[in-house]
């Protein structure tokens, strides 16, 4: 799973570090830093300007370190804060990009070597589902991200997005639907292939 | 476990489904074989979800950043993060000053490197590389023909007659691609947006991302020009203390060029000017529009939108004036001044060539 790490063990090290030990701040950096930036990179497609927030994001952490309180779960914490501060920089200089991430088709390489069920139309299928991932509008890309890859709860997400708990469950039930339909067709195309032999 | 009534979002909420999929293990993999084998009808959304975390893992690693941003960025927090600890200084303002202080270094350098000829301005390609402090490679085009380089990172050079190029040696592994141009060179830059290319040459400073552009700076030149060919290049004078922040910012700072604009930048005055190239071309692009050939009764600001589009240029106008005229006209081999010409002869207009932009005045049509 994305994180490998517990919350529990991530709240000893937030302690430490708020204590002050450089050795707890590395190490939450070192677990975090990687999901954080491609997180940032899907919200903000310019390399640098992730690199530079979430550089601020682990400055700040330290220099405010004894004003922090203690976090249930760091890792939430630490997507909170890169959230808000990609937020307030498009707000300012991004705002229509962060516009068109919302709205617009959410801009996707595909996996190359994720393999399914080996049959006959597993490569349409897998065109379809690749297809579906790529098409997904920005929300709800990064509310399925959140769920089944973070691993956040709904209640987390919704604290996150700013928005409510059910219109995270429906952002997840309208991705999931539209992958429904999609393999759908894909089943019925293949049962008419079968028919016509 | 009641798996056999789960749909693809049961699944995915499912922890030890995701737990199989994503890290599996002996056991795991026996119950889900076993699972499908006794439940076939299964198969599809389990396939389903499957590939959905999959597809998202692999959507997310491929994002990561390299183990050498990791460090860098490290080390960066490291140094950066008990500057300004006295002071509520933050996101933005923690930026500024950082890039004060870098302003201020690059600054330093530029005086130093500056010092031999206090009161000249100008800024040779022998002292460029003077400043540089790592081994150079250098290329010299002593023939008459122009002759074709290709750097580590795949891009190429097309170097003129009487011209040098310089590069680090370790330019693969530096976090700029630094080139140093004395003369005239044609660069064609591989994309990559992670390592801006910049050209150093006499007082200009030329950065892209991926693109091709001319470059023309000879020693004893008065203008140091550039022009673009594909894609977006932003220049800026050498001295300008935007020089660091703009080199090492994300966006491209500076004057920003465009295909079929120019900058010349005038080593007497120390100023940046925008024009367009002397014979712009219609840009090559399957996302952009074609070129209008023959139009009947069409209205000018659509005749002009289009070539705007197809030049990449700006022209300016005033739509109330000149909006409703119709034209009617058909173009072969123009050029892009020949159809402007032809367009203006329509409709009792006259244009010019303003800071790399086309400005159409005239009375307008009722």
């Amino acid at each position: 799973m994305a994180s490998p790490f517990t919350d529990t063990d991530d709240r000893i090290l937030w302690q430490r570090f708020r204590q002050g030990d450089e050795e707890a701040f590395t190490s939450l950096y070192q677990r975090y830093v990687r999901v954080l930036y491609s997180y940032g990179k899907k919200l903000i497609t310019d390399d640098a300007v992730v690199e530079d927030l979430v550089q601020d994001l682990f400055i700040d952490l330290w220099q405010s370190r004894e004003r922090l309180a203690d976090a249930e779960s760091p890792r939430f914490y630490l997507f909170r804060s890169l959230r808000r501060r990609i937020h307030r920089a498009c707000n300012g200089r991004f705002n229509e990009r962060w516009d068109l991430i919302d709205e617009d088709l959410h801009p996707i390489t595909l996996p190359k070597e994720t393999e399914i069920i080996e049959s006959e139309q597993t490569q349409k299928q897998k065109d379809e589902l690749d297809a579906w991932l790529k098409s997904l509008p920005g929300r709800q890309y990064e509310v399925m991200m959140l769920r089944f890859y973070q691993d956040f709860s709904y209640s987390q997400i919704s604290q996150l997005l700013t928005i409510n708990e059910q219109s995270v469950r429906n952002l997840v039930q309208r991705a999931v639907s539209k992958l429904r339909q999609l393999t759908i067709s894909v089943v019925i195309s293949g049962l008419f292939l079968f028919l016509l032999k | 476990m009641g798996y056999y009534h789960y749909e693809v979002t049961d699944f995915l909420e499912d922890q030890y489904f995701k737990s199989w999929v994503l890290t599996p293990s002996q056991e795991s993999c026996e119950f889900w074989n076993n699972f499908l084998l006794t439940h076939p009808e299964k198969a599809e959304a389990v396939a389903s979800a499957k590939w959905v975390l999959l597809g998202i893992r692999s959507e997310m690693e491929e994002d990561f950043p390299t183990e050498g941003q990791v460090t860098a960025m490290l080390d960066e927090i490291h140094s950066r993060k008990e500057a300004t600890s006295r002071w509520p200084m933050r996101g933005l303002w923690l930026r500024l000053g950082a890039s004060l202080s870098a302003a201020a270094v690059v600054l330093l350098a530029i005086g130093w490197l500056r010092e031999p000829n206090r009161h000249d301005n100008h800024v040779s390609y022998e002292e460029l590389l003077s400043a540089v402090d790592a081994p150079l490679m250098e290329q010299t085009n002593t023939t008459t023909a122009p002759i074709l380089l290709t750097l580590p990172d795949s891009s190429t050079i097309l170097l003129q007659p009487k011209s040098s190029v310089s590069y680090r040696k370790d330019f693969v592994r530096n976090a700029l691609r630094e080139v140093y141009l004395s003369g005239e060179a044609f660069f064609t830059v591989t994309k990559n947006r992670r390592r801006p290319f910049i050209v150093y040459s006499n007082e200009l400073v030329t950065k892209v991302l991926g693109t091709s552009f001319i470059v023309k700076a000879f020693e004893d030149a008065r203008q140091v020009e550039v022009s673009v060919k594909t894609g977006k290049v932003s220049v800026f004078p050498r001295t300008d203390t935007e020089v660091c922040e703009g080199i090492a910012s994300p966006e491209l700072a500076g004057t920003i060029i465009t295909p079929n604009q120019k900058v010349l930048f005038s080593r007497e005055q120390v100023q940046i000017r925008k024009e367009l190239v002397d014979s712009p071309e219609i840009l090559a692009s399957a996302v952009l529009p074609a070129p209008l050939l023959k139009f009947q009764d069409m209205p000018v600001s659509a005749l002009l939108g289009n070539i705007e589009e197809t030049y990449g240029i700006d022209i300016v106008y005033d739509d109330r004036l000149f909006g409703q005229c119709l034209l009617t006209a058909s173009f072969t081999t123009e050029s892009l001044y020949e159809k402007m010409e032809l367009i203006c002869k329509g409709i009792e207009a006259s244009f010019e060539v303003v800071d790399g932009k086309m400005v159409v005045t005239g009375r307008g049509c009722n």
